[in-house]
């Protein structure tokens, strides 16, 4: 008999019956064919996180990201308007690529007034427009205005630059948040501007990794350090007190006494003597009245929010802090993860220590999860076995494989009927 | 790591103290290196009490990269 109460059906997975409670396969995650599908129907189709406007701090300012999902890179600048666009980063001369620092293949970013071809002095402004062609007599017939960057479907969500590389988006970035994730709106992402940053190459699906972010039924078996061996139950199970599913998106909330209102030997000495640890600093600056979005289950007393935004993006908001989780394939079987946690800008050294504290232990815990993907993936691909039990403490597993399943199939029915 | 560990650990939180007393974007260069010498702890830390070896336990080969930091 759990802690917290399950809906009326007796369990979160059937409270949604179209998530159906047998178990899954996971081809989606093993398939090159199914990886090349998924480029197009998500990933050349769904609005995609790339970034925040805290990192386009003035006009003229830019990033570039590679996306291999896409087979694109793309800038994403803010114009003198302060609007931010996005586009193709592709020269409309040869095709060459337009920005990039010491390897073309790399991201950059930086502040400029507009944006130069190295290869023939092409130059476009913020706004993507062609400004300056160079000899532009030697050529026939050429109107600047025909050549503009191409562009990209930009838009911001709370300060979230998201991009769609859909010809014409079928939803618009607010019909695709939906009202779960509109329920942030209010949240003051924009106050939390300390961050520390990551990057990872993992041998896993894009899927199978982030999977590990959304369950804590895997928290006792492969983190079990989380709690110091002399106060460890080994018979520990966890059990989230709500989850919540809203179209392509999902949440879970965990829930129970905070960390450090527990007896001391329940915390480890550096977490004691730093007043920070595996749930982030013990006190964080006010930052005003948090939304009610954020719990959305009106959990008491409340631990984490955890938001998973479809296709690749996990928003897990700890109260005064949150982190933020990106998963980008590079192929079938592997992806590049970026990560960063996000405090209120340190106000003294005390508090950049507790800071300090929290990015560690998480990315130590992390490489737990990280550790065991190669083996994971290696083992799905062995394709002995493909129907795998999920319980009800898995249920965003099974809703993420089968949202990614179900616009794959939907994308393969248009394409049918295109073809026929 | 259990050498600097015993060594620095007792008089860890004296060094945040110390370091406490200035302002983040005015900390002298003497008290920039006690407060490295403090991350080198919560590092090393990570080790000795928690998963008492040198790398997380099951981490294998995985490598995750801290690309940013505020600073100092």
């Amino acid at each position: 008999m759990g802690r917290w109460p399950k809906p009326a059906e007796g369990s979160w997975t059937e409270h949604y019956p179209e998530l159906g409670t047998g178990p899954i396969s996971f081809r989606d995650s093993t398939s090159q064919e199914f990886y090349e599908l998924e480029r197009e129907a998500i990933f050349k189709r769904a609005w995609l996180n790339v970034g925040r406007v805290e990192e386009l701090p003035r006009v003229g300012s830019y990033f570039t990201k590679e996306i291999d999902a896409a087979r694109s890179s793309v800038i994403v600048v803010k114009g003198k308007d302060q609007q931010i666009r996005a586009f193709h980063n592709v020269c409309r001369h040869r095709g060459n690529k337009l920005v990039w620092n010491d390897f073309p293949n790399e991201e950059t970013r930086g502040a400029c007034r507009q944006f130069t071809c190295k290869y023939h002095g092409w130059r476009y402004d913020l706004e993507g427009a062609l400004a300056f062609v160079q000899q532009e007599q030697e050529f026939f017939d050429v109107d600047r205005k025909a050549y503009g960057l191409s562009p990209v479907h930009c838009d911001v969500w709370n300060g979230f630059i998201f991009i769609n590389f859909d010809r014409e988006p079928r939803q618009s970035l607010r019909e695709f948040l939906g009202p779960m994730v509109a329920g942030l709106d209010d949240y003051p992402f924009e106050k939390l501007t300390e961050r520390y940053e990551f990057v990872a190459h993992n041998n896993s699906n894009w899927k199978i990794f982030a999977d590990a972010f959304q369950e804590y039924y895997h928290v006792p078996s492969l983190h079990p350090q989380q709690v110091p061996a002399e106060v460890r139950d080994p018979n520990a199970g966890f059990e989230c007190a709500h989850f919540q599913i809203d179209g392509p998106h999902r949440m879970v909330a965990t829930a129970g006494t905070r960390r450090w209102l527990l007896p001391p030997e329940y915390m480890y000495p550096i977490e004691r003597a730093t007043r920070s640890g595996l749930v982030g600093p013990w006190r964080t600056p006010d930052i005003g009245e948090l939304p009610a979005g954020l719990n959305p289950g009106g959990i008491e007393p409340w631990g984490i929010g955890n938001f998973q935004i479809f296709p690749n993006l996990e928003i897990l908001i700890y109260g005064g802090w949150y982190l933020l989780y990106r998963y980008w394939p590079t192929s079938h079987n592997t992806h590049r993860f970026e990560a960063y946690t996000a405090f209120h800008p340190a106000r003294s050294v005390r508090e950049r220590i507790e800071h300090e504290v929290a990015a560690v232990v998480l990315k130590e815990f992390a490489l737990q999860d990280a550790g065991m993907l190669g083996g994971t993936q290696a083992a799905l691909e062995t394709g002995v076995v493909d129907e795998f039990p999920l319980n009800d403490q898995e249920i965003l597993v099974r809703h993420l494989h089968k949202v990614v399943v179900d616009w794959v199939e939907a994308y393969q029915r248009e394409h049918d009927l295109v073809r026929a | 790591m259990r050498d600097f560990y015993d060594a620095f650990f007792p008089r860890l939180e004296e060094a945040i103290d110390y370091c406490d007393k200035f302002s983040l974007d005015d900390v002298p260069d003497d008290a920039v290196n006690l407060l490295h010498l403090i991350y080198s702890l919560v590092m090393v830390a990570m080790a000795v009490e928690i998963f008492k070896q040198p790398k997380p336990t099951d981490s294998a080969d995985a490598v995750i990269t801290r690309i940013s930091e505020p600073v100092p």
